[in-house]
């Protein structure tokens, strides 16, 4: 048993009585992490992202920080506020929103999933040690968006589990706004399942926007069914490691998902993003647009995979990912990649890796702005793009102002 | 105002110019015509202070000072600016919000106050009517997805508003409808003043029509090899280039 099993995945812990389904589950997310082990530098989809700090750091099992009060958002909503992991139920709930334990549920369906082997030992990790995981069932259209807010404290050394499932029922829609904001050099394992019913729409907007020791890993498993609309932005300011992978499963006919990023990583960070999309079902649509912009001694990550299976014939889907690399230290991976087995398909995918444009910059030279401010201003452009399509504006506006903050 | 001499460019180890001569004061507006490839947006850049513009040989001062001493923002607060040919797009940046802090950065830079935006979007949305553009390319991204009419205006727009000291046209007329040319033409009419000058690269009689030069160059294979009065760009104009090849100075004034 390697190190970082025996860290991470400790004891079987009896805590709270749970339903056998969910017994179960736990045990066979333990075997999976027994068997397997967690991914290392052969691992195909970790070969970028080395677990070294989490071998490193001590990760003590966290303790309960008295919670503080919530920091002031943007606008208001429906706050689902984890702090240190735990989540503070809302009192007030909007009429055909639900929010109950995940251990309340019937049985495992949609809920816990067959994750994989070693790439996925974090996903098992989540099932084998969340301490108290949620479902939020939404039954119509939300008026008003869903915040989701994610802080760890300063003296946070341990780890945690957080874990959500948001279930949209057909025709509904809503805005779902999530911030990561943990500070201290604890880790934050975070496992999101999203489920699109017929004809339902989320728009997700990520910020990640944590400390400089932070550690974050974080799985989002999407299923959008027939005429379902999956939205999502995303924007990575700070971190010392974060590694996301969002998978969309597009199962049905005329679902469709955006996929809009873009990660700032300065200093010692290192952020990985894995998207894969899968298009089970034809025609069936994804566009997605990724960047990057790394200076310091960063380290970005991309891989983008896109899957169309037979009989997804008819779909559309792009993909297209853009760095910009501004040190001889920082370094950028990116890896696109398209499987294509329907027919009638029409696909197209690119990256590239640049500096910043010398025609801009003189441009701006030109007309007095000098070089460094230039610099400034072209940097944070390339990031506005994505940022600039955030919703609500108040948080597209608070972004921004962020962006400014870190892109200097 | 300027004063060149001498003047050798070379971009990417290759000479351009070739020892260009040229004093613009004042007060004056000269026009600067020649063959494609022959070095005019060369110039334009060099004085610009585009990096890879290398002056090899001789000297550029300009309001006193030695240009090449400069970076291009210096030189801009100075007072120089040139008109694009190629404006280029800059996806992100705001368009007014760029020009202000281009402004503002000149102002700063001459130890002039800064200007709030309230009389700044005065003062674009002014220039901006008197060239016809519209409001909303002020609120778009730099040149980005403009017309090339568009962004010809967006150039004077900056000029404008900048008041620059000396404004080098690149071939500004071009792509621009009949109108805009005349609007073009008036913008700069209204900037022409004792303390400012113009050189204005062109291919074209038209826009000559309304600026009236005091003095028209040829440019040759990085050389000026004629200059004379407004009369010179009309017989340009029927004649062509050809007598470049065919004698020289004397074919032109010889036909
Ligand atoms: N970056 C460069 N590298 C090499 N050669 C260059 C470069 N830029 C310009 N040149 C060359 O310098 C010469 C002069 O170009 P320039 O753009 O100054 O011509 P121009 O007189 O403005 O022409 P036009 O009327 O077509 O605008 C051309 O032969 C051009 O190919
Ligand atoms: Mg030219």
């Amino acid at each position: 048993m390697s190190a970082l099993v025996e860290k991470l995945v400790g004891e079987e812990t009896g805590g709270k009585a749970e339903p056998d389904w969910l017994v179960e589950a736990r045990r066979e997310a333990r075997r999976a992490l027994m068997r397997d082990g967690f991914p290392d530098a052969r691992t195909e989809d970790w070969k970028y992202t080395s677990l070294k700090l989490l071998e490193k750091r001590s990760l003590t099992e966290s303790e309960g920080t008295e919670r503080e009060p919530l920091p002031d958002l943007p606008a208001g909503g429906l706050v689902l506020d984890f702090f240190n992991g735990r989540l503070q139920v809302p009192d007030d709930l909007p009429a055909g929103v639900r929010i109950y334990p995940l251990r309340e549920a019937q049985g495992p369906k949609g809920l816990v999933g067959d994750y994989g082997g070693r790439e996925a030992a974090f996903a098992w990790l989540n099932t084998a040690r969340f301490e108290e995981g949620w479902v939020l069932d939404i039954q119509r259209e939300l008026s008003e968006p869903v915040l989701l807010v994610s802080r760890t404290t300063a003296d946070f050394s341990g780890v945690v589990h957080p874990r959500l499932t948001v279930r949209l029922a057909p025709d509904a829609s809503a805005q779902l706004v999530e911030m990561q904001l943990g500070q201290g050099s604890g880790l934050c394992n975070w496992l999101t399942g999203i489920e699109l019913g017929r004809d339902s729409r989320l728009d997700h907007c990520r910020l990640q926007h944590a400390g400089n020791d932070s550690l974050l890993i974080q799985r989002n498993d999407v299923t959008v069914a027939g005429g379902g609309r999956y939205n999502w932005i995303s924007v990575d300011l700070g971190g010392r490691l974060g590694r996301h992978d969002l998978n969309i499963d597009l199962i049905e006919a005329e679902a469709g998902c955006q996929v809009d990023g873009v990660f700032v990583a300065d200093g010692r960070a290192h952020l990985d993003h894995h998207t894969r999309i899968d298009h089970r079902v034809g025609p069936s649509y994804s566009e997605e647009n990724f960047r990057g912009l790394l200076s310091g001694r960063s380290r970005g990550v991309f891989n983008g995979k896109i899957v169309v299976h037979k009989g997804a014939d008819g779909s559309a889907s792009e993909m297209n990912n853009a760095n910009l690399l501004l040190s001889e230290h920082a370094e950028i991976d990116t890896k696109p990649e398209l499987e294509i087995y329907a027919d009638e398909v029409t696909a197209a995918h690119g990256a590239t890796v640049g500096q910043l444009d010398s025609d801009a910059l003189f441009y701006l030279q030109s007309r007095g702005i000098p070089a460094s401010q230039a610099r400034m201003l072209l940097k944070q452009a390339f990031a506005r793009t994505i940022v600039e399509k955030v919703r609500p504006e108040a948080f597209r506006d608070d972004w921004l102002e962020r962006l400014a903050g870190v892109v200097e | 105002m300027l004063k060149i001499e001498n003047l050798h460019v070379a971009v990417n180890g290759s000479e351009i110019l070739r020892g260009i001569n040229l004093e613009i004061n004042a007060g004056e507006v000269h026009a600067l015509m020649g063959p494609n490839g022959s070095g005019k947006s060369t110039l334009g850049y060099a004085l610009a202070g585009r990096e890879d513009y290398e002056i090899t040989e001789g000297s550029v001062s300009f309001m006193g000072k030695d240009l090449e001493e400069l970076e291009p923002e210096e030189r801009a607060a100075l007072g120089l600016f040139l008109a694009f040919q190629y404006p280029v797009e800059i996806p992100g940046v705001n368009n007014a919000y760029f020009l202000r802090s281009a402004l503002n950065a000149q102002r700063k830079a001459r130890g002039e106050e800064e200007l709030d935006s309230v009389s700044f979007l005065k003062l674009v949305r002014e220039a901006a009517a008197g060239l016809d553009m519209d409001d909303s390319l002020l609120k778009r991204a730099v040149n980005e997805g403009f017309s090339g009419g568009e962004k010809k205006r967006n150039e004077i727009v900056q000029m404008a508003v900048l008041q620059p000291k000396l404004a080098i046209l690149d071939e500004t007329d071009s792509g621009l409808d009949i109108d805009a040319l005349q609007q073009v033409a008036e913008g700069v009419n209204q900037l022409r003043s004792s303390d400012r000058a113009f050189l204005v690269i062109t291919h074209y009689q038209r826009l000559l029509d309304h600026l009236v030069p005091d003095y028209v160059h040829v440019l040759s294979e990085g050389r000026i090899v004629t200059s004379g009065g407004k009369d010179l760009a009309h017989r340009l104009e029927e004649k062509g280039y050809a007598w470049l090849r065919e004698g020289g100075v004397k074919a032109l004034e010889a036909g």
